[in-house]
């Protein structure tokens, strides 16, 4: 587990971490989404090892990371500028690793390898898309039990996107492994994360469970007959409602549960429960809170 | 199955080496070049060997790149090895491996240590294979190898330690390489700038007095300097290592070490590309840059005008450069100004020290040991730490006496309230050093530049000292000179006759000894410049070579006795020796030989060997027989016999 409480930094005068708290489940995936400059990478590189917070503390299974070799041997860093040594090729970027981390499997690095169809050349010849395979294929044959990504998914076509979405899930599935992703694409996190957080100007905004939330908000379209009121729409925690014609549409804070009975009972012609986005419900929600999300996501 | 708790990384080690192996590959053989094949080939040349090689000596192999190297190959190897730490993704991808900090710093010391120990030992080992198996062991032993070796890897070793203390500092690649020269050179720049500029503010400071004795030792770039440069076998104070200053630099190498350790462990990761990574260094760094380049200003504006007013405009200015330097490599902006307040700080404690120092100016100035405290005092032109006189093999002059001391104050009193700034221009400028030795061990020293025409009790009191018997004896190399070596004396005419005679006899080298000291006690400092001057050589066996003393016709008892060893009429010029004399005007368009004796006479007695006036005359001097001077002579208009010059009217 991952736990990050209350942590500060400043960069020369500058406030760029204002106690952020949070933590990562074992066998979770962990969004943190925020704008350029909002805070994310500095909390990857404190959670990292690299650098070390002002206040606060970070703790993964109890323990402060940094310069502690036996949590750093279970925590690979992907920062979003990726940096490879210098001349070296696929196969000895591989030996590094395995000097590096103790539960290295080679079988499986091999197994990406090929699986990824990466020539064993110097790494530096690759072109942007293959080097973030390439970290893609290390990271994943060190056997983190904590794998911290950067911006991961920067700059990769669909096909190579999705296989690698593939390859986390299976891990986090498989061996309990949890996934520290940052972006600041939404759209992009929707399917992969248990929770989200979101950073804004060096501050923790919200934080959610994306299971929960997605529960808690419906989003219904329906019409209902001549005559019939709307009244009954009062009762609920209405986020958003609009009409076109005869055709409303309302997001709502409720149970889903909760909220098909209610309409079943009304008895509309038209009734459907719409999937909502996780863009959405962030708009909708936050919406109400004051903070313009559209600005902090792009 | 792999040991889990191994702490030594096999692949950063092979990275290091894949890093800059090829450094210590072009190391070796650089310097198996310049020393055991450049050995080799001088040795298998039968007159090189006889002429260059000298026993005891492996420094003697073109010392100037064994230096150069032993103080760029380190550097250059620590700053690559350590240039993970100045990029941002390098450093990031380093520090998020599981490894610490003190381990990677001990992995790239280790690498960088075992690749310079490496090219030089094996040059060692090829050093001692070579002359144990040849005939070049007559030239040197193991032990002189060893002492190379030691000599070698410690200055090597020290730059390596001061690469590695830089290289946590600072957070950029290009300043690393700079701070680490600026640091090993900088006690040494300091105290050098320092003296200096208390010798501008203060009279009688003597600059050199501290600087020469201290300022090489203060860098280990100019300590070394003078031990690979000068001869081993030679035992000066330049080639011998001080035991002493050795172990200091060998703890300052370990408390850099452990101090970049300290650094390395504290250093904050996201100062990477700073040019100085730690906050509470910049104010400190902020203040040195501007306090060197103050002082810089300050000596440029000097040396230039010998005025305080351009020193202090000096001041000025280096101060401000300083400032606009070293904000801009703070803040990487040209836009400086910003920041005034922090050069008004450094500006602050510049006017303090500046205050301080003029608090202490009369005090020091005029502080004059009484006599009673004195127990000798020196005297002479410049001090020489090393503890020899003005020229090689001369004693240094001491004053003992106390009427001795108190002319010397006398004297020293006179210098202090004559103006100290027409100096440079003045044509009778004296530079003297007074270094008074207390009853207590202390000792006071001033140094002092100053002209001595138009003040007649300065002269009075200057050649009252320079006259006194115990200056003359310490000034004048023969009355050092080891009587027993003497071998010859080159009697040598004066530049007209260019005439030279050897004296082997040994009681005429004896009488001619004696009659030059008694001449020398006789006569007055104040000789004129004369153009029949004679000089003397004492040839030794010694390894100083000659003493040389010059003299003219004034030293009696000389002249008499090369008259009875019927020398002195080979190195005198009589009118009779020459044919003729020509006579150009400056501009070469006139030309008038003179034959006339008497004229001759006048000429011989009135020409100086160069006179700047347009007015002056060439002089060419032919003679009868033998060669004639080369170079010509010059004589003034008002000089010339006034036959000559109505000559010239027509």
């Amino acid at each position: 587990m991952i736990k990050a409480v209350e942590i500060s930094k400043k960069f020369e005068r500058k406030q760029v971490l204002d106690q952020v708290g949070f933590q990562v489940r074992p066998g979770t995936i962990y969004g943190l989404l925020g704008s350029n400059g909002a805070g994310k990478t500095t909390i990857m590189r404190i959670l990292a090892g690299i650098l070390k917070q002002d206040k606060g503390c970070v703790l993964i299974d109890g323990k402060a990371v940094f310069e502690n070799v036996e949590i750093k041997q279970r925590i690979i860093f992907m920062p979003d500028i990726l940096y490879f040594l210098p001349q070296y090729t696929v196969k000895q970027m591989g030996k590094y690793y395995a000097d590096m981390y103790t539960n290295w499997d080679q079988r499986r690095y091999d197994q990406l390898i090929s699986q990824f169809q990466l020539e064993n050349k110097k790494v530096s010849s690759f072109s942007k898309g293959m080097q973030r395979q390439v970290a893609f294929c290390l990271a994943l044959a060190a056997k983190p039990d904590y794998l911290i990504m950067d911006e991961p998914l920067d700059g990769l076509d669909a096909v190579v996107r999705q296989r690698i979405k593939g390859l986390i899930i299976n891990d986090v599935a498989e061996r309990d492994m949890s996934v520290l992703i940052s972006s600041h694409n939404l759209r992009e996190m929707e399917n992969l994360c248990d929770d989200i957080g979101i950073v804004h100007k060096g501050k923790m905004i919200l934080e959610r469970n994306l299971d929960d939330m997605k529960s808690e908000v419906q989003k219904v379209q329906f019409a209902l007959r001549k005559g019939q009121d709307t009244q009954f729409l009062n009762e609920l925690n209405i986020l958003h409602q609009e009409k076109r014609g005869s055709i409303h549409l309302v997001i709502i804070k409720a149970d889903r549960h909760e909220v098909e009975a209610l309409f079943a009972a009304q008895n509309p012609v038209v009734l459907d429960m719409l999937p909502l986005s996780l863009e959405e419900i962030f708009i909708y929600e936050m919406g109400g809170a004051g903070y313009a999300i559209e600005n902090i996501l792009d | 199955m792999p040991s889990k708790t191994s702490s030594i990384k096999k692949q950063v080690i092979l990275y290091d080496l894949r890093q800059v192996g090829w450094l210590s590959v072009l190391y070796f053989l650089a310097l198996f070049l310049i020393v055991p094949l450049n050995i080799i080939i001088k040795y298998s040349n039968q007159k090189t060997r006889e002429i260059v090689m000298e026993k005891g000596e492996v420094f003697l192999y073109v010392p100037e790149f064994q230096w150069i190297l032993s103080i760029t190959v380190p550097v250059l190897l620590g700053v690559i090895l350590f240039r993970y730490m100045h990029k941002k993704q390098a450093s990031d991808f380093l520090h998020s491996m599981p490894v610490k900090r003190k381990t990677l710093l001990g992995h790239h010391t280790i690498v960088g240590l075992l690749l310079l120990f490496v090219p030089i030992g094996l040059n060692a080992i090829i050093l001692i294979t070579i002359q144990a198996v040849s005939g070049i062991g007559d030239y040197f032993n193991a032990s002189d190898v060893l002492s190379w070796l030691g000599l070698v890897l410690f200055l090597n070793v020290f730059m390596f330690v001061i690469t590695v203390f830089t290289s946590m500092i600072t957070g950029m690649f290009s300043l690393h390489l700079v701070f680490t020269y600026i640091f090993s050179l900088l006690p040494a720049a300091v105290m050098f700038l320092g003296t200096y500029n208390l010798s501008i503010l203060l009279v009688g400071f003597p600059a050199d007095y501290y600087s020469k004795s201290m300022v090489r030792a203060y860098s280990p770039i100019t300590y070394f300097y003078d031990r690979f440069l000068t001869s081993q076998t030679g035992n000066t104070v330049y080639s011998q290592v001080s035991w002493l200053t050795l172990t200091i630099y060998a703890a300052i190498a370990v408390l850099l070490y452990i101090a970049a350790h300290w650094l390395y462990v504290h250093r904050r990761l996201e100062e990477t590309s700073q040019s100085v990574v730690y906050p509470f260094m910049r104010p400190v760094f902020r203040f040195g840059v501007i306090i060197c380049f103050m002082m810089t200003g300050g000596i440029f504006f000097h040396t230039g005008s010998a005025s305080l007013g351009w020193a202090i405009f000096g001041y000025i200015a280096g101060s401000l450069a300083g400032f606009v330097l070293v904000e801009s490599i703070l803040y990487k902006t040209w836009r400086v100004y910003t920041n005034y307040k922090s050069f008004l700080v450094v500006a602050g404690f510049i006017v303090l020290a500046f205050l301080a120092t003029y608090l202490v100016k009369n005090n020091y100035e005029n502080s004059i040991p009484s006599v009673e405290e004195v127990e000798k005092v020196y005297f002479g032109e410049f001090y020489n730490y090393e503890g020899q006189g003005v020229e090689p093999g001369m004693e240094p002059l001491y004053f003992t006496n106390e009427d001795d001391i108190e002319l010397v104050q006398r004297l020293q009193k006179q210098i202090i309230s004559a103006p100290q700034d027409n100096a440079w221009e003045s044509e009778e400028s004296r530079s003297t050093f007074i270094v008074y030795e207390l009853e207590n061990g202390e000792k006071i020293a001033r140094s002092y530049f100053y002209s001595i025409e138009d003040n007649t009790e300065l002269k009075r009191l200057q050649s009252e000292v320079e006259n006194s018997l115990l200056y003359k004896h310490a000034n004048n190399a023969v009355f050092n000179l080891p009587k027993e070596d003497v071998y010859a004396v080159d009697v040598q005419s004066n530049n007209i006759k260019q005439n030279s005679i050897a004296v082997t006899d040994p009681q005429l080298i004896n009488k001619l000894h004696e009659a030059i000291k008694k001449d020398i006690e006789l006569s007055s400092s104040e000789a004129p410049e004369e153009l029949q001057t004679y000089s003397l050589d004492f040839l030794t066996n010694k390894d100083e070579g000659f003493y040389y003393t010059s003299f003219d016709d004034s030293y009696k008892n000389t002249v008499q006795v090369l008259q009875e060893a019927g020398i002195y009429d080979d190195i005198k010029v009589y009118p009779e020796d020459i044919s003729s004399i020509e006579l150009n005007n400056f501009d070469r368009n006139k030309t008038i030989t003179v034959k006339e004796e008497s004229d001759l006479n006048h000429i011989l007695d009135h020409a100086v060997y160069y006179s700047e006036d347009e007015d002056s005359y060439f002089v060419t001097v032919n003679l009868n027989r033998g060669s004639s001077m080369k170079e010509e002579l010059s004589i003034e208009y008002d000089d010339l016999p006034q036959s000559i010059k109505n000559q010239l009217e027509e």
